[in-house]
């Protein structure tokens, strides 16, 4: 008898559950990016959002962890992966750069040359604590060869400003870093004549990644 | 079968029956829950960052368009005059406010937003109560299309520069007019095609966002279960 009351409750709640849907149908929501999974291995077709016309990125003159000047023009002929965040980021920004070293390995067990092709670049979002020194060693725990990019704040916020990036500085007194940064996650992808052509998304699958910025590989090859 | 497990099973079975007349009669309705709004930092007409989330947001009805499309420009305004007018007799006027963001920014800088608001009604100008935004070709693209979803497609600079024009005499961006309705904690409540725009709809969509923001202590939870049971107007 008690499990009969209690299937009876179940019963009235599953049904008033199914009713609402049924009645409301599916909550509306919004298609954004295109993360198709079914997305086949054909030149064109990427798992990140397109920028579409491409266009020119902003230029900038940054300084690298070596102190040498990096100059984003110069870099023409590399697809450039773009990434702003600060080496005290408890998540986001060690995930995004562990993914890097993956996504590079897979790219050169694919294409020989990977390595020379593409460069991963690392922008602070972090003038005040990020300085030269504490880049080069925190870029070392995943890449040497990676780029990590800063200068004073003024340039910086032009060059996020300019690539629409959301910076926020977050006090965390209980914290011994004593604040965090608020900032975007995604991933800007150059090609090889400098266009911004692709946007990457936190939390996209390396061999995703590695697909799209192969892709942009062959087609600079093919030029 | 003791007393106490009867009763117990007739407040479940009373219970389970409201949930189920909750459910299927929606006494209380809400909006959809439609996705996070993008957080943004772009420009005013003053050239000063204007960032959301914020914490004293609005309700807030976002406009997209280019200042040298006439006929969107025109269309943009008469959604103005039409809701802010349905919105004041309703006794909302307070509770909403109204952003343009420029899907032409090689055109719309500040200065460009700053005329738009200072210059008596025209047909390119933009009502003073409307806080226009602008930035740069990625924030605006990443904002507008990737963070809003609204489909717009600017011109492709090069093959225009190759016939040798400037990007400033390019056509304006080829849009999808759109409203989208966000409520104070930044997450995308509405959205409607500004050509099929009627007031009646935003002024009941406006009171369904007010009256479940006022909603407290139990009430609140009632509104959380109606949004369980995707009571939302039809």
């Amino acid at each position: 008898m008690n499990r009969l009351v209690l299937a009876g409750v179940l019963l009235l709640v599953v049904l008033g559950i199914a009713g609402a849907h049924l009645w409301g149908g599916r909550p509306p929501s919004l298609q954004l990016g295109s993360n198709a999974d079914d997305l086949i291995d054909r030149p064109g077709s990427y798992y990140g959002a397109t920028f579409d016309p491409p266009r020119q990125a902003p230029d900038f003159v940054l300084y690298d962890q070596y102190g040498d000047e990096y100059r984003l023009h110069e870099q023409r002929g590399n697809v450039v992966v773009m990434f702003f965040g600060y080496t005290s980021c408890p998540d986001v920004c060690p995930g995004t750069l562990a993914q890097y070293r993956h996504v590079k390995r897979l790219l050169q067990e694919k294409l020989e040359d990977a390595a020379d092709r593409v460069q991963f670049v690392f922008v602070t979002v972090d003038p005040q604590r990020d300085t030269q020194e504490r880049l080069r060693e925190y870029i070392s725990l995943f890449d040497s060869d990676f780029k990590g990019l800063w200068a004073d704040a003024d340039t910086l916020q032009q060059v996020w400003r300019d690539y629409g990036i959301i910076v926020e500085r977050v006090d965390a007194p209980e914290s011994s870093a004593g604040y965090l940064i608020n900032h975007s996650a995604t991933s800007y992808v150059l090609d090889a004549q400098g266009n911004l052509r692709l946007v990457h998304f936190y939390g996209m699958a390396d061999e995703q990644v590695a697909h799209d910025l192969e892709q942009l590989i062959l087609e600079a090859k093919a030029l | 079968m003791s007393k106490g497990l009867r009763i117990a099973g007739a407040i479940g079975v009373a219970l389970a029956a409201l949930i189920f007349a909750f459910a299927v009669g929606r006494p209380i309705k809400v909006l959809p829950r439609m996705a996070p709004a993008p957080p943004f930092e772009l420009l005013d007409p003053w050239g000063k960052p204007v960032s959301a989330p914020r914490e004293d947001a609005k309700i807030t009805l976002y406009t997209f368009g280019a200042l040298r499309d006439d006929e969107g420009m025109a269309r943009i305004r008469a959604f103005y005059d039409k809701a802010h007018r349905a919105l004041s007799d309703a006794g909302f006027a307070d509770a909403v406010e109204f952003v343009f963001i420029t899907v032409d920014p090689d055109h719309d800088d500040p200065e460009a937003l700053r005329r738009a608001i200072a210059s008596p009604p025209t047909v390119r100008s933009l009502p003073p109560q409307m806080m226009p935004l602008t930035g740069s070709w990625i924030a605006i693209r990443m904002v507008v299309g990737t963070g809003f979803g609204v489909y717009f497609q600017p011109p492709a600079v090069e093959a225009h520069q190759g016939a040798g024009q400037l990007a400033a005499a390019l056509p304006p961006p080829k849009y999808d007019p759109t409203v989208i309705v966000v409520d104070r904690d930044h997450v995308i409540r509405a959205r409607y095609a500004l050509n099929q725009f009627d007031t009646g709809t935003l002024v009941r969509d406006v009171n369904l966002l007010v009256k479940e923001a006022n909603a407290q202590g139990a009430t609140r939870w009632i509104y959380e279960g109606a949004h369980l049971f995707l009571c939302y107007p039809r």
